[in-house]
């Protein structure tokens, strides 16, 4: 049945973007949408918190410890008596910060390792893909923690081994598409009038990988708040007095008999982040993959 | 198919080699030298003697290089070297705490089978129906729900409002095979769930794909039912990306391993590797990293052969 | 003689992003014991999709058959239950597909493909499946059958592929053969023999077979009928040779000028019809061959003209041409 639709026009609209298109078949997909409200509020929550926050995150209440939810503290308070509600508002920032830059780091490592390995080819690109191929053997958390404990606890640490270990997915995707893109005719024909190698990266290469990396940043930005949350659980993260949702989940741990939301109120954060950010992720993926693009109209 | 196995195994020497690199820069980028960190409270760090008598004894002097290639024949030949926190040789940690963390991820592969697979197949035969955009939402979820608040939920609903099973701990299957099995519940779903997830998503697409294949018109032209053309026709072309994801999803267990063990209270490989790194007893982490990245090497080793049986076009070759 | 099968109004639509196409509007055909009727044109115009549709074929979704009636055997094949269809498929209504390579699952052997029909219609067993198999694959020429048929689909040539799917086909001896372009990628000496082999199975078994092609030349040499096809809709429909000898819708005059014959002076110029096939989500108002049509008048661009007889046997959907 491939000629029927085959021969259906592509009909991009007038005056529309590749971008703009994009983002109009993230809205389309339902989930995808879902994510970018949620995304949306988180944002505004970390930009607004102390304007949101009732309390202050460090304003200690020690005549008022493991409270449970009241009208004062909606949340209850920690076993030190700060405002749970409070501490977790400004626990969005860390999440968002450590996802957004530790993504951005990594991927600016990965972009530019993956252009060296597909511009270059031969044995460059050999042995970036063995170095790659290594770092794929561990686990991301595990590298991760492995990396903190050499570093020492801390939230920049945190950020740092995570684009330590997160830019090898950045460079294989860029590689292939490098790799691919190299072989179009116009690339051909800009490098056959003498178009510096540079220039035809910035130019002809980057623009054509920029969809696969839209789709990478966002599963990653989740990624590095499900790490981040995770190291900070186990207590190599975020050190105190700062709040951060894995660190209030531990805490609440401790409590999980006698003040079950101290701990699941904070997971139910993490688990909406990732969620967030993997479904945005897997709309722009189903909007931007051809092949299941194709499985949609012809099958 | 065996010159096909070969080459996969040199690429994993070649990877190998790069990883046990890659572990002893982690080690030694522990800031100060972690041993006499470790050493500090026994002797007397202030005698300059005592603190060459102890880089020496541990090789510390030497160039890196070679401190290096003495560790890489040491590891290979079974001298993993003692833990810094417990003073026991590391391969008898290690090969102490195997059996626990092997039991958890067998049941955790089986309850991520068990779920993964139906749920997969089911999204895909009702594909863009309600059930679908449910399972796929839910298998979302199982993917990107922490493994350690997904534990802490299960126990409080499980251990605390309805005690039917324990909390955490860990009982020899010789001594209690009841309680063993039980107290291994909780975790192994925990654990499950996350690769249930992954696969779910993966059978979904790969079905998918091999469903809107011409060779499955040619099979419903051949007038077989529609159970027979999933099964006979889609499934093993469809089984064979998803040989792949079972593989790594080992890989992804064992980082789930480091919260589920520490939660549960399982006396396994993740808990020891915690330990180890709060304690930055740099011989354990060694060990952990190299041993997990063997472990992912060999598995995608096998996971390469098995892909071999399956699609005959690799097999020939 | 009542027909083998007869196909009335059949519509098919599929679903797309931008729109519902409707790739077959109201296509209506007889096919009786013994001949081989051709559904000849472009790409996209609704002519596989036809195929498909008679034995339900259609992938749903996108596609969706809409209306018509498909009489076989007493039985109206859209509206049969599972079971009545599925025990017409590959049994008493065979199909063979284009693209070999992708048409076959590379995961079983050849073997096991063909005889899989037998197996599933005749309850053979898997050895005498496989047996049967062997012969069959050497009525289709295929040398050392006995020696390939545990081999699998990569590892025969696209010839011998397109054969062992024509053996699939032919496995139960169907009353009919729908072959989808079968020799579409293959080069012209095979084809010659395939198509011959097909017409073997007409002369023996008094086997029907619909063929679905774009090429004229295949057309010519093979078919008894012809229904040319045009944007969904049959627009001619003739015996081969009044097709040829007296072509009378336009496009049926524009495709065949379009081909280059042997038999014409080398003087005269082929002539490409102009213009585009229509965009399947905006057809043209009346008649949708009027943007392309030099004949084109106020009335075609107004109203379809309904299929009506022109000669014998000869019908066409034109205003002009059946005016004139």
């Amino acid at each position: 049945m491939s000629e029927v639709v085959g021969a259906t026009p592509a009909r991009p609209a007038a005056g529309r973007s590749p971008l703009m298109s994009l983002v109009l078949a993230v809205g389309r997909h339902r989930l995808a949408s879902v994510g970018l409200v949620v995304v949306a509020l988180l944002s505004l929550v970390a930009l607004l918190a102390p304007l949101l926050a009732p309390y202050s995150p460090y304003e200690q209440d020690l005549y008022n410890v493991l409270s449970g939810p009241s009208p004062a503290h909606w949340l209850g308070t920690d076993n030190v008596g700060r405002d749970l509600l409070s501490r977790l508002i400004y626990g969005t920032r860390i999440s968002l910060f450590v996802g957004i830059v530790g993504t951005l780091l990594s991927a600016a490592v990965g972009v530019t390792v993956g252009l060296i390995a597909g511009a270059r080819g031969g044995l460059v690109d050999a042995i970036i893909m063995r170095i790659t191929d290594a770092f794929l053997c561990f686990p991301p958390l595990i590298f991760i923690l492995a990396m903190s404990a050499a570093l020492g606890p801390g939230i920049h640490n945190v950020i740092l081994s995570f684009a330590l270990f997160g830019w090898t997915g950045f460079a294989r995707i860029i590689r292939g598409q490098v790799l691919l893109v190299r072989e179009l005719p116009y690339v051909e024909a800009a490098r056959s009038i003498g178009m510096s190698p540079l220039r035809i990266m910035w130019r002809h290469i980057l623009p054509n990988t920029l969809a696969p990396i839209i789709v990478a940043v966002s599963i990653s930005i989740g990624l590095a708040i499900l790490v981040e949350s995770g190291v900070s659980f186990l207590g190599l993260g975020v050190q105190p007095p700062t709040a951060s949702w894995g660190k209030e989940l531990r805490v609440g741990f401790t409590y999980i008999e006698t003040v079950p939301l101290f701990s699941i109120v904070p997971g139910l954060l993490i688990a909406l982040a990732v969620i967030a950010f993997n479904f945005i992720g897997d709309g722009l993926r189903d909007a931007l993959d051809p092949r299941l693009r194709g499985a949609m109209g012809r099958s | 198919m065996g010159r096909y196995i070969i080459v996969r195994l040199c690429h994993a020497a070649i990877v190998l080699a790069v990883v046990t690199v890659l572990v002893f820069v982690i080690a030694r980028l522990i800031p100060g030298d972690a041993i006499m960190a470790a050493m500090a409270g026994s002797v007397d760090m202030s005698d300059a003697s005592v603190v060459k008598t102890v880089r020496a004894t541990y090789g510390l002097d030497e160039p890196l290089p070679l401190q290096f290639l003495t560790w890489l024949e040491r590891f290979v030949t079974g001298d993993w070297g003692t833990s810094l926190g417990t003073g026991e040789p590391v391969l008898n940690m290690f090969l102490s705490r195997l059996p626990v963390t092997l039991e958890l991820f067998a049941g955790a592969t089986l309850w991520s089978l068990a779920i993964g697979l139906p749920v997969g197949l089911i999204g895909a035969l009702k594909r863009n129906s309600g059930t679908d955009v449910v399972l796929t939402a839910g298998a979302l979820l199982g993917v990107s729900l922490p493994s350690y608040w997904e534990a802490i939920v299960l126990i409080y609903l499980f251990a605390v409002l309805l005690p039917i099973l324990p909390p955490s701990g860990y009982v020899p299957f010789a001594e209690d095979p009841l309680l063993n099995i039980t107290s291994m519940i909780l975790p192994s779903f925990v654990l499950g769930t996350h690769s249930a997830g992954l696969l779910a998503r993966y059978v979904r697409g790969s079905l998918l794909e091999v469903l809107g294949q011409d060779f499955i018109r040619t099979a419903r032209a051949k007038g077989l039912r529609e159970r027979s053309v999933v099964i006979w026709h889609a499934l093993k072309p469809a089984m064979i990306p998803i040989v792949t994801i079972i593989g790594l999803s080992w890989g992804g267990m064992l980082a789930g391993a480091f919260f589920v063990e520490v939660i549960f209270a399982l006396p396994g490989l993740g808990r020891m590797s915690v330990d180890a790194i709060f304690q930055k007893d740099f011989p354990v982490i060694q060990a952990t990293l190299i041993a997990v990245s063997v472990n992912v090497l060999l598995v995608n080793v096998l996971v390469d052969i098995l892909y071999g049986y399956l699609d005959p076009r690799v097999r020939i070759r | 003689m009542t027909a083998r099968l007869q196909v009335r109004d059949l519509v098919v639509e599929y679903r797309t992003r931008d729109g519902v196409v409707r790739a077959v509007n109201g296509i209506s055909f007889d096919l009786h014991r013994g001949e081989i009727l051709a559904l000849v044109g472009e790409s996209g115009c609704g002519k596989s999709a036809t195929a498909l549709a008679m034995l339900r074929l259609i992938p749903d979704p996108p596609g969706r058959i809409v209306g018509g009636e498909v009489l076989f055997d007493g039985l109206d094949l859209l509206k049969a239950d599972d079971a009545q269809i599925r025990a017409v498929r590959g049994n008493r209504i065979a199909m063979i597909f284009q693209e070999p390579m992708t048409s076959l699952n590379p995961v079983h052997t050849i073997g096991d493909q063909v005889g899989e029909p037998l197996r599933l219609h005749r309850r053979l067993t898997r050895p005498a499946a496989i047996a049967r198999s062997i012969a069959l694959l050497g009525t289709v020429n295929i040398p050392h059958a006995e020696a390939r048929i545990g081999d699998y689909p990569h590892q025969f040539s696209g010839g011998m592929r397109q054969r062992a799917m024509m053996a699939m086909g032919m496995a139960c001896v169907p009353d009919i053969i729908v072959a989808d372009e079968p020799t579409t990628a293959l080069d012209v000496t095979v084809q010659a023999q395939l198509l011959d082999l097909l017409k073997h199975q007409v002369d023996t078994h008094g086997t029907s077979i619909l063929l679905i092609t774009h090429n004229l030349g295949v057309v010519a040499r093979y078919a008894d009928r012809v229904n040319v096809i045009y944007a969904g809709r049959v627009v001619e429909a003739a015996s081969a040779d009044a097709l040829y000898a007296r072509p009378t819708h336009p496009y049926t005059i524009g495709l065949l000028r379009s081909v280059p014959r042997l038999d014409q002076p080398a003087t005269e110029t082929l002539a490409p019809i102009e213009g585009q096939p229509p965009d399947p989500l905006d057809l043209p108002a009346g008649c949708p061959f009027h943007p392309r049509c030099p004949l084109a008048t106020a009335q075609c661009r107004r109203e379809p003209p309904p299929l009506r007889a022109v000669g014998d046997a000869h019908h066409v959907a034109c205003w002009v041409a059946a005016h004139g």
